[in-house]
């Protein structure tokens, strides 16, 4: 690569954008209009709301107001209150007509002369803001009534008012102006950081590539000396230039305003909150974004590649720039901070890095990793973008719409695959689709009722997905879900051998609940499930809990998708693969590892024997010993059946003979006839 | 004119992998050979493969299978002398709007490697041989058609290539511009450049070329000067001639 070449370009396409206004208005101009405009336009907008329903009175009925005259006397001395002579004031509150309905019960005032007490109704509405307003207010009166009567009764009976009040409370906040600044406004600084980087780096990708091949300049620039990977170099560096100064810019706006806006709002959120972005922060808020950039602009690239026109591109970019947002706003949410899992998610990683920061809480270490890991995926991206645009058929987008269209067709696929199987892709497309029926079916569904629910995942969710789908592209079916008669012998091994890695299983979940503490509603879910199984039979429990998973999931993960991920991964990185997606469906974080273990034994034993009996007896088996333990595990007392605690060292043994004898049984009994 | 080759394909086909329907052989084990200053048109309806081939030539599309050698050196393994030997425009070639017109060309000189005071002396003959000095600041989103063609032509010449590759250049210009286009390449001709010219217009053919092959479905059906063909044809124009080679019905 030349970098005289590349330095060519470089210039060329900033001299072009520069020269759109439409690019120089959103780089330049609206980060010093916006974020000015929106403060000073939210700030305004909420001390209107504010002294609008401060200053406005309240109108309320009063039922029965010669009930209480010490209550009406104080009701009467509020200046905001206004009394309605409303007809019907059930409902009028109901139509904002009315703020507040008192009913005072007859003879009030005499039971707390008397010492005693009565009930005071008062009715509002929870959805109007004034209406919520008037009863707070309306509350601190009555407080303040109460706390006068309960120190007459006290004095009266000749107590200090102190007695009701032992502990008398001070809490003061330790924490600086500036961090509570920062907690106040990092979050949506972060995301809006983030966000504009990734903006910053969409119009660009889709101009520089998808926009060139529509005015028919890429075809030009391809026949002059300039290489590939010298043209990719080149728009990337502008890409990702344009991006960072935008970003570059709202920072600084964003920073400048929410400091002097604090200020500027004077009461008690002027008072109590300081914000200021230091150089330090700056700077590695900056350090961050170059990779974070450089890895939308990539992405954005190579996608962009795909697309003939500059529309055609932004359909393609649309979902993936609104999937990006989603790790960001992550940020906005209470409670969230970095930890060992967030720090690697893209993404996510920056801008919750980026709100600790502004509290004060990140390391340098936090710094250290989420820069590392972005730099990770950026390289990464850069790779596929360079690899994409090398290719001929992408830049001279020889064919229209090829994105989308390879995933779903099945004629256009098989075109340029010649084959009836599943690839990679078409597992993890598959993947991703059970997956989004398992949040927005199943566990509705499974909620309202847990039987039910259940079978419906198991035929709708988990079978139906892949059969359709194996249909639709014309699969060879048998292939693809392994589907053969299975030497008997053989495949019944793997009931031994299901039972002995039961035992196993339950034993290292023993070892690791020392360390991992299973949640109580974890536990309490599967209690409850068992009960309700109970409830049916053992009969029905054992088809809902063994036999359909057993059949259903193994189709589902040991037929098609294993299918396609060893195709195109090799065998063991498919098998594991395969393994790791059972263990993520299962979608609970204490089941991931255990199940992801099973996954890929039973993923191993199915492909060695091209047999999905295999796995099917295998899962049934595991899966049954787990009902029967359930069912027994109250009336027993040995504690490692529960699964809490370590089984004597024979028990340990039995399972892994039973364990390993079954498998060789399973792997080695062959169908005599078949080798003859 | 010499017998010293300047072009050289081989074998030389490309197939692509199509999403719809079975895979397409654009252009079919094709043989021909350019002479250094000579015009050598490529003649055949639309989607006939000079497209393709065209861009094999200049290095876009690699062959699937063959060789191309131009000037002597292998499109795929050298590609990069090839282009710096080469001048590409094409009928449909785009300009960047927001450059002006001299920069546009700037551009391209600039990416053949020209110092800066050499690419400067060169742009302005160029514009004063196109006769566009005026334009020279303005935006090429700003000109009409005509003038952005010079433009291009400017762009594909500014490095001086010893060959020029004119992918219907002709194809989206009013006849008079045309006629002056055709003329300005006959005038580089004269300069002693090589030039290939794909035109499904038979007349474009006649006016201007030395040897013509017509294709057809991606395969190379005769190959020689215009009088040679029209006599293997028995035929007296290269209209009839192709209707000869090709059968009824398949123009356009």
């Amino acid at each position: 690569m030349r970098l005289s070449v590349v330095n060519i370009i470089f210039r060329k396409e900033i001299k072009e954008m520069l020269r759109d206004k439409r690019t120089i208005f959103v780089t330049f101009i609206l980060p010093i209009l916006l974020y000015p405009i929106l403060i000073i336009g939210m700030s305004q907008l909420t001390i209107m709301m504010m002294e609008k329903i401060k200053k406005e009175d309240f109108r309320i009925f009063v039922e029965n107001p010669d009930g209480s005259p010490l209550l009406m006397k104080s009701i009467k001395t509020d200046t905001q209150f206004v009394f309605s002579e409303i007809e019907n004031p059930d409902s009028a509150i109901k139509v904002d007509k009315l703020d507040l309905i008192i009913r005072i019960p007859e003879n009030i005032d005499e039971s707390i002369a008397a010492g005693g007490f009565d009930s005071l109704t008062i009715e509002y509405s929870a959805a109007e803001e004034r209406s919520k307003a008037a009863s707070d207010h309306l509350d601190n009166i009555i407080d303040s009534l109460e706390q006068a009567i309960v120190n007459n009764r006290l004095s009266d009976a000749g107590l200090d008012t102190t007695i009701t009040n032992p502990i008398f409370t001070i809490f003061k906040n330790v924490a600086s102006k500036k961090k509570m600044g920062g907690f106040a406004f990092g979050g949506v600084l972060a995301f809006i950081v983030v966000i504009i980087m990734i903006t910053g780096a969409y119009y660009p990708s889709v101009d520089l590539i998808a926009g060139e091949k529509e005015r028919g300049t890429l075809e030009t620039l391809l026949v002059s000396p300039a290489g590939r990977s010298e043209i990719v170099a080149g728009k990337f560096v502008a890409v990702i230039s344009m991006a960072f100064t935008s970003a570059v810019l709202n920072l600084a706006s964003m920073g400048l305003t929410f400091s002097v806006g604090i200020s500027m709002m004077g009461g008690p959120l002027g008072e109590n909150l300081s914000f200021s972005l230091t150089p330090g922060i700056l700077l590695i808020i900056l350090l961050i974004l170059l990779p974070l950039g450089a890895l939308f602009s990539a992405i954005f690239l190579a996608i962009s590649s795909y697309a003939k026109s500059y529309k055609e591109a932004q359909s393609y970019l649309t979902p993936v720039f609104m999937a990006a947002q989603f790790p960001a706003m992550i940020a906005l949410l209470p409670g969230y901070s970095l930890n060992t899992i967030t720090a690697f998610v893209p993404v996510m990683n920056a801008s919750l890095l980026f709100k600790d920061m502004l509290v004060g809480k990140a390391g340098a270490q936090d710094i250290l990793i989420v820069f590392g890991a972005t730099l990770v995926y950026a390289v990464l991206a850069l790779k596929w973008a360079a690899n994409t645009l090398s290719n001929e058929e992408h830049l001279l987008s020889i064919e229209e719409g090829k994105f989308f269209s390879r995933l779903l067709s099945r004629k256009q696929r098989n075109a340029v695959t010649n084959e009836n199987k599943a690839s990679a892709g078409d597992s993890i497309f598959l993947f991703a689709v059970v997956l989004a029926l398992m949040w927005w079916v199943a566990q509705p569904i499974q909620i309202s009722n847990i039987v039910i629910g259940l079978i419906i995942t198991q035929i709708t969710v988990i079978l139906a997905p892949p059969l359709l789908l194996a249909k639709r592209m014309k699969f060879d079916l048998k292939k693809t879900f392994r589907l053969k008669t299975p030497n008997v012998a053989s495949a019944l091994s793997m009931i031994p051998a299901g039972i002995g890695l039961f035992i196993i299983m339950i034993q290292l979940q023993a070892i690791f609940s020392g360390t991992i503490e299973l949640p109580p509603d974890f536990i309490k879910s599967f209690e409850y499930l068992f009960e309700t199984l109970n409830a049916i039979g053992p009969v029905g429990g054992f088809i809902i809990i063994a036999v359909l998973p057993g059949i259903c999931e193994e189709l589902l993960f040991r037929g098609y998708i294993l299918d396609g991920l060893t195709r195109k991964w090799g065998v063991t990185a498919g098998i594991v693969a395969s393994g790791a997606l059972f263990g993520l469906l299962h979608m609970h974080p204490y089941r991931l590892i255990p199940t992801a273990i099973l996954g890929i034994y039973f993923g191993w034993i199915v492909f060695k024997r091209k047999s999905i009996a295999h796995g099917m007896i295998g899962h049934i088996t595991h899966n049954g010993c787990v009902f029967i333990l359930a069912n027994i595990a109250s009336l027993t007392s040995l504690r490692w059946i529960r699964g809490e605690g370590l089984a004597p060292w024979w028990i340990f043994a039995i399972a892994i003979v039973l364990f390993v004898s079954g498998t060789i049984g399973a792997l080695k009994i062959q169908n005599a006839e078949l080798e003859k | 004119m010499t017998t010293e080759i300047a072009i050289k394909l081989e074998n030389a086909t490309k197939a692509f992998t199509r999403l719809k329907g079975d895979p397409v052989v654009a252009v079919d084990n094709v043989n021909f050979d350019v002479f250094k200053g000579e015009i050598f048109g490529l003649l055949g309806p639309n989607g006939a493969g000079k497209t393709t081939t065209l861009r094999m030539i200049s290095t876009i599309l690699k062959p699937t299978d063959g060789h191309i050698l131009v000037d002597g050196f292998d499109t795929t393994a050298q590609s990069n002398e090839v282009r710096r030997r080469l001048g590409f425009l094409s009928g449909n070639t785009g300009l960047y709007k927001r450059l002006k017109a001299w920069e546009m060309v700037a551009y391209f000189g600039q990416l053949y490697g020209m110092k800066e005071s050499l690419l400067m002396e060169r742009i302005d003959k160029l514009f004063k041989l196109l006769d566009m000095v005026e334009f020279r600041d303005v935006l090429c989103d700003a000109l009409s058609s005509g003038t952005r063609q010079k433009v291009s032509i400017a762009r594909t010449i500014v490095h001086d290539p010893p060959i020029l590759v004119f992918d219907e250049p002709t194809a989206a210009l009013d006849p008079l511009v045309a006629r002056t286009l055709l003329d300005f390449i006959k005038g580089l001709k004269d300069e002693g450049k090589t030039i290939v010219f794909s035109t499904h217009i038979m007349l474009e053919a006649e006016r201007l070329c030395d040897r013509v092959g017509i294709i057809h479905r991606g395969k190379m059906l005769e190959i020689g000067s215009i009088p040679e063909i029209l006599e293997r044809t028995g035929t007296d124009s290269l209209e009839s001639a192709f209707f000869a080679l090709a059968g009824e019905g398949v123009w356009e």
